[in-house]
Formats: structure tokens, sequence, C-alpha cells
């Protein structure tokens, strides 16, 4: 499905990255995997996936919170002079906090982080991507981008400025070949999400009763990804297990 | 370096050869804003430059595109 085609996926070290890297792999792509600092365990992780696969994967690593990193990890993929078929913009942090007891800092590192980080990788990377015939662009928002809940201002406020990028983008990026897209996960059972489920005694909430897995998360990704999508853009799909409705807890 | 800059004009506006040298956008109907941004994406993507936003909006022929981009230290 992905025979040949170079993907770069961020946030690549844990949970819905980890997940699409694999998928990804699985389906024949090469990947650069970007993780924000080296780590031995990433990398031998990374070196199994692609001897499993036979496929390429080149770790790339820089912060999202830090433009001139973010040029630099741009840079170094395009430097391989080789096609950027597909991107997906997977990195993200969360934050919960009353918005009267919330800290603006917080905010601003927040949306660094999880909107206008994206936005610059993207705008380097897009440059590449302009140039294949079929490429792809998946942006992974949140339900909470659709669906705001108490102490969810920031989180909520940057998925849901994604989501309105993604279209944006769809549109101005259709001429050229590339298509934008996003997927809005649930309450996915990520590593990160269980923890801070168990912290918040979140239930679960939703149709299907339970928690979905990154694996799940990640075949839509790679259904966006890939040509089997080739008549949608803009378009922002919920992995949501059936949306309740009763999601101020979550 | 001429030819991949008369390639990356005719694919970007799909026009053939002869037709460059008139190329506008008042001349070529695919020229409009987000084709110059495919075209000026697709340069500094090849040429590993970055226009500055002036420069951007002094490419309205395949001639001043060329006067552009050896600002830029592309030699033809
Ligand atoms: N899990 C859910 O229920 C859920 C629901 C809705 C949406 N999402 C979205 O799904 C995506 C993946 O989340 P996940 O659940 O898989 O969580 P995760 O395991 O925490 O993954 C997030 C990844 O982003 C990376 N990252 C965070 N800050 C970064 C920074 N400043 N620079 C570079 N990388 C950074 C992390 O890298 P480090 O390992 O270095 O920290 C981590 O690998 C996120 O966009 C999230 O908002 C998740």
């Amino acid at each position: 499905m992905l025979q040949g085609k170079n993907a770069v996926v961020t946030g690549a070290r844990t949970g819905i990255g980890r997940a699409t890297v694999e998928k990804f792999a699985e389906f024949g792509a090469n990947i650069w995997a970007c993780a924000r600092q080296p780590d031995a365990a990433f990398e031998s992780d990374m070196k199994n996936i692609s001897h499993r696969y036979g496929i390429w994967i080149e770790t790339v690593f820089f912060d999202f919170a830090d433009k001139s990193q973010i040029e630099a990890g741009a840079k170094e993929i395009l430097s391989a002079k080789r096609p950027v078929d597909i991107l997906v913009n997977n990195a993200a942090i969360n934050q919960t906090e009353l918005f009267m007891k919330a800290s603006i800092d917080n905010i601003e590192h927040l949306f660094a982080v999880d909107f206008f980080g994206p936005l610059l990788f993207t705008q380097k990377l897009a440059k590449r991507m302009m140039r294949g015939k079929a490429s792809s662009i998946v942006n992974i928002s949140s339900l909470r981008g659709l669906q705001p809940a108490p102490g969810r201002l920031a989180y909520s406020s940057a998925k849901s400025a994604l989501k309105t990028a993604t279209e944006t983008l769809a549109l101005e990026l259709a001429s050229s070949g590339v298509r934008v897209n996003a997927v809005a996960p649930g309450q996915i059972g990520s590593e990160r999400m269980m923890e801070e489920l168990k912290e918040r005694k979140t239930s679960i909430n939703n149709a299907l009763g339970r928690f979905g897995t990154s694996a799940e998360v990640a075949e839509v990704i790679l259904f966006l990804a890939s040509d089997m999508s080739s008549y949608m853009t803009g378009e922002t799909i919920p992995v949501t297990g059936g949306r309740g409705t009763d999601f101020t807890s979550s | 370096m001429l030819q991949t800059y008369r390639d990356l004009f005719c694919e970007i506006f799909e026009i053939e050869e002869d037709e460059l040298d008139s190329a506008t956008p008042d001349t070529l109907d695919t020229w409009d804003s987000l084709h110059h941004m495919n075209l000026i994406a697709a340069l500094e993507d090849e040429f590993d430059i970055e226009f500055e936003p002036e420069d951007v909006m002094e490419i309205v022929s395949f001639q001043s595109g060329m006067e552009v981009l050896k600002k830029y230290g592309v030699n033809f």
C-alpha cells in the first residue's frame, strides 16, 4: 500500500507515533522517525522495525518547542534529496488547567509545540511534497478539538486550530497534488494517556465501552496516508469508539 | 541549471517549452496565486534557497524569475 513511499512521522518514540511507524513499515514505507532527543532504546527499536520489514528508517531529533531545531530537523530530512510522500504531524503535549488558574506561558508553550511547531515543519517539508504527484499530510488532532471540555482550553484550542489549518492547507495545496487530512482520536490507551486517565480518575465514555489502541488509530492514519483515500482532503476523521454524550470527564 | 528551470516552469504551469518566453500571469490561465506559490516552493526546494518576500513578488515572467534567481547565486 505504501511500497516505495517515504514518510515522516513525528513523536515516533511512543504511543500513536510509534504504532504509525510500525504500520507504515509493515506496508512498505521508508520512514524518517522524529523524536525529541536521542535515545538508545528508541534507536534500537527503530532498527528492529526496519530489519523486520526490510525498509529504511532514519531517526531525526529535534524539539518542537524550538523553531531553530525544527528548521534544522527539516533541513536534515530535505538534504537527503529524496521525495517526501507522507508527513504525519503527531508529536504533541497535553495540558489540563482550569482557565481561571491557567498560566498564559503554559498556554503559549502548548501552542508552540502542538500548533506552531507542526505548521513550521509542514511549511518546510511541503516544498518537497508539492513536487511529488500524490503526497499526503495527516495531522493528529483530537476529539477535544471537536468537543472541548473544562480544563482543556489550551489543548482543545490548539487541536481545533490544527483541524482548521488542515482544512485551509487542503485548499492551498490541492493544486500541487498534496492532500491534507486529520485524525481526531478519542480515548486511546497509549501509555501516557493511561497515566493521565488514572490521575484524573477518568472513566470510559464511548459507545464501544473500551479504550482504543494506538494501532487502531494508526490504521486510520495509514488509510489517509495511502492512495486509498485519494478523493479525500481537508477532512478530520474521529476515531473515538463512538462519541458518548458526557465527555466532560475525559 | 537552465534546463531544470525550464522543466519546472513547464511542469508547474502545464505548458510547452515554446511558450516559456512569453509566460506571464497575463498570458497563462494556469498562472494564478496558488500556482505562483507552487513555483516558488519548487524553486526554493530545487535550488536550496529561501526567497525574501519582495523577491517572490518580482517573479512575474519566465525571464524575471531568472533574474531573481541570479541574486541568490543560481547561475544559468
Ligand atoms: N492518547 C490519546 O488518547 C489521544 C487522544 C487524542 C489525541 N491524541 C493525540 O495523538 C498524538 C499522539 O499522542 P499519544 O497518545 O501517542 O501520546 P505520547 O505517547 O505522549 O506521544 C506524544 C509524542 O510527542 C512527542 N513530543 C512531545 N513534545 C515534543 C516536543 N516538544 N518535541 C518533539 N516531540 C515531542 C513525545 O516525545 P517524547 O517521547 O520525547 O516526549 C511523544 O513521543 C498527539 O498529537 C495527541 O495529542 C492522543
